[in-house]
């Protein structure tokens, strides 16, 4: 309906506006499509088409598609181009459909048309010698999903994404794995940066894929370089898409519609009858099977004369159970709606471009209640300032709201698998938690929070001398979330309570903002001489201020009501109303310089190096310093090579790099800093010593080489090959010191690590040209491992004294899960027996457990991983499909639907009664005896050989099935409808995993990525 | 245009920013503690970090008998029976919580010398901070050596406790018993000559210093040094303070005049003693020994807070302990937690006259303070170990559930053994000098471990 009324809209507009002028000039012009390929058969957006001799021109569009319409003479001749590509001549000979593919240029060192690029660091020269790589966002829009970090998962090898949750839950992205022992995202995140601006890690995930024209992954100290240490887990440029310079005006409107599905259940769980027998078994009596059976009443009445009737009011009772058979996965999971419109105008003059655009998509997860509304808007403006250069200006903005009706405690993933058959939503009282209803636990609690994300900036380039380019950008970029939570007066938990009515009711509200604001200023001077000699030098300084405003508040009181203002603020005591607030701006400056120097494009050199200071460390530690050297070789560029039709693309390079960094040290460990508590004593406010500082703490130096290797056979097939090693040394840690200390951790230098990888990618290409077929097929493929190569203090670091496991062991990764060997189940006691050092078997709870009992089991993250693109087509239906895989790792499963006599009043996984030990002389059977509470057992609770499954699994990513609406059908619009086309969109259709549970992803029993399935519409007016 | 103009030129400015950007919430060094009041809010942090380990040390003493809930819980029912790994635990915590106040009272004296003083009144309250934060450390220095370290009558060469006086990264051995008594000694008489002078008990003011001296010099056997101060706190105290009109605010005001230093947080006392009860209906954990409870009369103004009969189906007629477990089964807010009050220093002056052999003087004190009470007097003819005796019972009944019989009882083990119940041991019994917790000798190779406790090692 919404996407009916913008079309009729957008008609109105065409034809009132522009409708006339296309009328006037369509009988005399000629209007010529097509396609525009790469050798390795991938399409060109972006390309250039003129017509020689005149200012007729145009561009192809994100798929490489290119509508021309010109008063074309026969023998006029179309000059197809592309930056970095010999261009293409092709004399007209009246045809109305042509394609082309372009070559990688290896001649000359012509210039290119200078297009408006405000990501002012990405120098030729850096992409020469160091890892510059290409997301395909041709690709990334035909996946329907909303967030573009996960939609990034498996685009570029070596870049890792890792869905943590349910929707709207951040997930974790790493450029070639961690390089610090610290986790988390403070200390290896990468740096994002918009058309020159740094924009935070969830600006970035609200971006909207079809504003953006190239997403590039920076990987080695080459390519990052130029960012400083700021860079030192890499880079990801995103450069958003501008107006067009041909004079031609775009509109295009984008429709997808469609659902989000269940996604894959995780375990299946009993139906009524097995779970009542199995009730029976584990005779506990707060369950009906036990509770209800002849076993409990012959034990508890013998003798008793009623015994018979109450056998048979006992079965009664089961009987009316078993007529019921709920099936919570249906009840608690379903299919929401996708929907995402997009409509974006294009346009401009030779001085004058612009891009507008705005977008709006939600998407429903997989618990009711849960779902994520995203609408953004974005304007690009370019203006040519007569010929020494140009200025652009993008402005953007997003709004992002996500719901969620989870809790902390009922989360309806985990009543999935707690909630038994024999219950359903109008059960008084349950079995599986007593004393409550269903509707006990669902209404717990409501959750909302919405971000508001705004950005401006502005870049300018000037040449005002020939060689000499002064360029300039500068952004802001700001972020408003806001969280309201709620816990109602009505719910189970603030009933439980014990407060008083009319301090019922919890309420948080946060707000918290932040604005990011960097600029970044470079001369570069380039010249080339004697047609052979590319010399670059730059000079840059920038700065990066980020400004945190957090404020929260919680009060009680509100009842039912989600509104801080009902807030009871008369009540005092341990529900009297709390407000916190954190206030932090920090600030970077560099200055850099950098050198390159390239020879007949055969021979490249580069060299940089920049000097990052930042205002979180103390003023002797602040300055630190990144440098780089870059090598390449292309021998193909040789004579004896040049016109080789076999070999046709060789290229060889290699980096050096050196980073120190701070990253995620705050001033707190460096130097004695106090922090006021929210608490009070006496009279006075507390100011506290926030940790043990250490003075002598010093950055982590991290030194990296890479080495790639690129050959292209034919011009069809090409390969890709990278190794890359990166040791970090005085790595950082917080690290237990002696309590006698005052403090339990303290942040130190602790030992060496290493972290290296291979990546691969291929890919092929072929056509057939008599029914017009193209396959193309790519692959990549990463491995990544880490290792702890020296340990200061100690051989094996524990971060926790109760830690049977070191947490770090000299010469051994550090993502290793270890755990116990098993040996099967001891049919006597139906405990499992599992075999420790030098054979010696381990009896639960009773043979203490040594460090050498535990043995490697594997890694925790996947050490391999990648991906799998098809595409094929044939005349104008085109099929695309990506497969994404992860293999090498391991997870503990959580088995919490293995119940033991104490928890079986909630569900249990189906077949539990044929392959769990239940008496003496059960054998051959998975799960050991439920007799005995797992939280006494100490052996039990850790990772085993056979609780441990594979987390390895192939996911089908993306999968396209499109067809684009034949030119003569266009042809009858009279050229209005530029473009069209329809399909169908599907995102992660399925996983397959020998991991049992439900997500090997994310290792939790719901809460995997969901299939989103659309039916799609392109139109471009 | 002249917007991007005025954009560039906006950021030329902005470079010429400084990287020292302060904190709205954070201060670091040099600037973070250089006002009177900023050296108060740092000593605040270390006063809100001490410990309250009064209710465990009680379950430890003879205070207390299980009730039949005990059985229930039995982390709990361990720790009454002196289960070897109820010292462990009790000690991960204790340790590590009494170093944690330490390390904070030393932030402050590190920074005392960097406070810019204007007038009279800053001179005087930084004099006070710095007597306030010694009295402290001495305060925690005393717990952790009654806990983690023999008597000085064992020898004042055994191992003390680790004496820390810097903020910094440090793996430091044990100092004797005798030097660390030497250390308390110090830095209780540096805070007494400079005579923090505070009005609130939330402070460690001089008397209160003088108190702990007075338990110390006790501790160490200086008997005369420690009646003379604790009979002059007295007297100019004046045994009114003991009286019912004082008594009845204890354990409910900040402002009864028979405190003398108060854990002054309600956040962190709210939940003190909680792990008494069982459920809030059902009853405790632990009752009060009939004889205990028994002995404390009508007349006595500390009968009504400090026993609670109760009586349920489970548990028959019984007395649970009063004080801030009556304030709970009151559904009253429990905002402070005594600390010490005038009967430390009475108790401490009697002891200390009985054992110096001046048994008058012990009586007079006693009997002047049970006078005031409301309680019977006692014996007049009492003397030696019988008065000694006599003593040590009303002071358990003063301080009943607080945990300071638990001190007695290992100080004057020997002596009283044959009134402890079978689940104390003997005394020679290794338990009653607490283990070093691993939080320490794991990182602390120079730590010495307790004998009869274990030393785990991360190779085990």
């Amino acid at each position: 309906m919404q996407s009916r009324i913008i079309q009729a809209l957008l008609f109105t507009l065409l034809f009132h506006l522009f409708g006339g002028i296309e009328g006037a000039y369509a009988q005399k012009n000629v209007t010529v499509r097509g396609t525009v390929y790469d050798e390795t058969g991938e399409t060109l957006p972006g390309a250039i088409i003129k017509v020689s001799g005149t200012s007729f021109a145009t561009a192809t569009n994100n798929d490489g598609i290119y509508m021309l319409t010109a008063p074309l003479k026969p023998d006029a001749v179309l000059v197809y181009s592309y930056m970095g590509m010999k261009p293409a001549e092709i004399v007209w000979d009246g045809d109305t459909h042509i394609d082309v593919t372009l070559e990688i240029d290896t001649k000359s060192l012509d210039e290119v048309t200078i297009t408006a690029d405000p990501n002012i660091n990405n120098l030729d020269i850096r992409s020469r010698s160091g890892v510059v790589q290409l997301v395909d966002m041709k690709r990334l829009n035909e996946k329907p999903m909303i967030d573009l970090a996960l939609a990034l998962q498996g685009s570029v090898p070596g870049l890792i994404v890792t869905n943590s949750g349910e929707l709207g839950s951040k997930p974790t992205i790493r450029i070639r794995g961690n390089q610090s022992l610290r986790t988390g995202d403070a200390a290896n995140e990468p740096l994002y940066v918009l058309d020159g601006k740094v924009i935070s890690a969830d600006a970035f995930r609200s971006l909207n894929a079809q504003d953006i024209k190239e997403i590039k992954v920076l990987k080695d100290a080459a390519a990052c370089a130029l960012y400083g240490i700021k860079a030192a887990n890499g880079v990801i440029e995103i450069t958003s898409k501008r107006g067009s310079h041909f004079g031609s005006l775009d509109v295009t409107y984008t429709l997808g519609m469609g659902a989000t599905l269940k996604g894959r259940r995780g375990v299946q769980v009993m139906r009524t009858d097995e779970k009542l027998e199995i009730e029976r078994l584990m005779m506990n009596e707060a369950t009906p099977g036990y509770r209800y059976s002849a076993d409990y009443y012959n034990k508890m009445y013998p003798g008793n004369p009623k015994l018979p009737e109450m056998i048979a009011q006992g079965k009664a009772m089961l009987d009316s159970l078993r007529g019921i058979n709920t099936d919570w996965f249906n009840e608690l999971m379903r299919v929401a709606l996708y929907q995402n419109h997009n409509l974006s105008v294009r346009g401009g003059n030779e001085s004058t471009s612009y891009y507008v655009s705005a977008n709006i998509a939600t998407q429903g997860g997989q618990v009711k209640g849960n779902n994520t509304l995203r609408g953004t808007a974005r304007m690009g403006l370019d203006i040519t300032l007569g010929k020494i250069g140009y200025l652009t200006l993008s402005m953007d903005g997003a709004y992002t709201e996500t719901k969620t009706p989870n809790g902390s405690s009922f989360s309806p993933e985990n009543l999935v698998y707690n909630l038994n058959p024999y219950e359903t939503k109008e059960t008084a009282r349950l079995w599986s938690y007593p004393n409550r209803s269903y509707n006990d636990l669902m209404f717990q609690y409501r959750g909302k929070s919405t971000e508001k994300r705004g950005g401006i900036s502005g870049s300018i380039s000037l040449r005002p001398i020939e060689s000499l380019d002064i360029l300039g950008v500068a952004g802001l970029d700001f972020m408003l979330s806001e969280g309201m939570q709620l816990t109602p007066a009505s719910s189970y938990s603030e009933q439980q309570s014990g407060f008083s009515a009319a301090e019922l009711g919890k309420l948080n509200q946060d707000k918290n903002t932040v604005l990011n604001f960097s600029y970044n200023i470079r001369a570069v001077y380039t010249n080339k001489f004697q047609e052979k000699h590319d010399l670059t030098f730059s000079l840059n300084h920038d700065y990066y201020m980020t400004n945190t405003d957090n404020l929260g508040i919680t009060g009680y009181g509100v009842g039912d009501h989600m509104s801080a203002a009902l807030i009871n603020q008369s009540i005092t005591g341990a529900r009297k109303p709390f407000v916190s607030s954190f206030k932090e701006k920090i600030a970077q400056l560099g200055f850099g310089a950098v050198a390159g120097y390239t020879y007949a494009m055969t021979y490249d050199f580069f060299a940089s190096f920049k000097l990052d200071g930042s205002s979180v460390l103390p003023s002797d530690k602040r300055w630190n310093s990144a440098w780089a050297l870059g090598l390449g070789w292309t021998p193909s560029m040789y004579k004896f090579l040049e016109d080789n039709p076999v070999l046709t693309r060789l290229n060889l390079r290699g980096s050096y790099g050196n980073t120190a960094s701070l990253a995620g040290v705050s001033a707190a460990q460096t130097i004695a800093t106090f922090q006021y508590l929210e608490d009070a004593y006496a009279t006075s406010r507390i100011l506290q010593l926030m940790a043990m500082y250490n003075r002598d703490l010093k950055p982590e130096h991290t030194t990296s080489y890479d080495v790639g290797l690129q050959v292209g056979f034919f011009n069809k097939f090409s390969l890709d090959l990278k190794w890359y090693r990166r040791r970090t040394a005085d790595a950082l840690l917080d690290v237990p010191i002696a309590a006698s200390n005052g403090f339990g951790m303290m942040k130190r230098n602790i030992g060496v690590l290493s972290n290296e990888g291979y990546e691969a990618a291929a890919s092929m290409f072929l056509t057939i040209p008599a029914p017009d077929i193209r396959v193309r097929v790519a692959a990549s493929f990463s491995y990544n491992r880490n290792r702890v190569d020296d340990l200061f203090y100690t051989d094996k670091l524990y971060t926790s004294d109760d830690a049977l496991i070191p947490d770090f062991q000299v010469g051994k990764p550090y993502d290793i899960l270890y755990g116990l060997r098993q040996a099967g189940i001891n049919s006597v006691t139906g405990l499992p027996i599992f075999i420790g050092a030098g054979g010696r078997e381990i009896v639960p709870g009773q043979t203490i457990l040594r460090r050498d009992d535990f043995i490697e089991l594997g890694h925790l993250t996947p050490p391999f991983s990648g991906s799998v693109n098809l595409t094929f087509s044939w005349k104008n239906l085109e099929l695309d499909a990506d497969f994404y895989w992860v293999a090498g790792g391991v997870k503990q499963y959580n088995y919490t639907y293995v119940r033991n006599r104490d928890d079986i009043n909630f569900n249990a996984l189906r077949g539990l009664t044929q392959t769990m030990w239940l008496r003496p002389g059960d054998i051959d059977k998975i799960y050991y005896s439920p007799f005995y509470s797992s939280a006494a057992l100490e052996s039990l609770m850790y990772a085993n050989t056979s609780n441990t499954g594979s987390s390895n699994y192939l996911r089908m990513s993306m999968l396209s099935l499109r067809y684009v609406i034949p030119e003569s059908i266009l042809a009858k619009t009279k050229n209005v409808v530029k473009f069209a086309s329809l399909g169908i969109q599907a995102s992660n259709l399925f996983t397959l995993s020998p991991y049992k549970e439900s997500d090997p992803e994310t290792g939790r029993l719901g809460a995997g990525i969901q299939p989103v399935l659309t039916f799609n519409l392109s139109v471009t007016f | 245009m002249k917007k991007f103009i005025f954009s560039f030129l906006f950021a030329l400015v902005l470079s010429g920013c400084s990287l020292n950007i302060p904190y709205d919430n954070q201060f670091s060094d040099p600037d973070a503690i250089t006002t009177p009041t900023t050296g108060r809010e740092l000593l605040a942090s270390a006063y809100s970090a001490l410990p309250n380990p009064g209710l465990d040390l009680a379950v430890l003493s003879d205070d207390f008998l299980n009730t039949y809930w005990a059985s229930r819980d039995p982390g709990i029912l361990n720790q009454y029976n002196w289960q070897p790994q109820s010292f462990i635990d009790l000690a991960q915590s204790l340790w590590p919580e009494y170093y944690d106040v330490i390390v904070r009272a030393n932030a402050l004296i590190e920074r005392i010398p960097f406070i810019k003083i204007s007038t009279e009144a800053d001179r005087l309250q930084v004099m006070s901070l710095e007597a306030e934060a010694y009295t402290l450390k001495a305060y925690c220095y005393f717990n952790l050596l009654r806990l983690f370290a023999s008597d000085p009558a064992e020898g004042l060469d055994k191992d003390g406790i680790i004496l820390k006086q810097k903020v910094l990264m440090e793996d430091l051995p044990r100092s004797t018993v005798g030097e660390t008594i030497e250390e308390i000694r110090r830095l209780l008489t540096r805070a007494i000559e400079l005579d923090p002078s505070s009005t609130s008990v939330a402070w460690l003011n001089t008397n209160a210093a003088k108190t702990l001296l007075s338990k110390v010099e006790l501790y160490a056997g200086n008997y005369e040094e420690a009646a003379s101060i604790a009979s002059q706190l007295i007297d100019s105290a004046g045994y009114d303070v003991f009286t019912e009109s004082v008594y009845r605010t204890l354990w409910n005001s900040t402002t009864c005049r028979e405190q003398l230093f108060i854990f002054d947080s309600p956040l962190m006392s709210q939940y003190y003693y909680i792990g008494i009860q069982y459920d809030a209906d059902m009853g405790d954990y632990f009752m009060l020994p009939p004889a205990i409870a028994s002995s404390f009369e009508p007349s006595d103004c500390r009968t009504e807070w400090t026993v609670v009969p109760y009586t349920s189906q489970t548990l028959g007629e019984v007395s649970f302990i009063g004080k801030y477990n009556l304030l709970r089964r009151d559904k009253k807010q429990i905002n402070f937690v005594n600390k010490l009050r005038y009967s430390d220093a009475l108790f401490a002056g009697a002891e200390s006259y009985c054992r110096a052999g001046n048994s008058t003087k012990a009586i007079e004190m006693v009997n002047n303070f049970l006078r005031a009470r409301g309680a019977s007097e006692i014996d007049e003819t009492l003397s030696g170990d019988d008065l000694l005796k006599e003593i040590l019972w009303q002071k358990q009944k003063e301080f009943l559930g607080e945990g300071e019989r638990f001190f007695d009882m290992k100080i004057n083990r020997r002596l009283l053994a044959s009134m402890f119940p079978t689940r104390i041991p003997g005394p020679d019994d290794y338990r009653w000098v607490w283990p070093i917790p691993k939080e320490e000798y794991l990182y602390n190779d120079k730590v010495t471990q307790n004998p009869g406790w274990p030393r785990v090692t991360f190779t085990e």
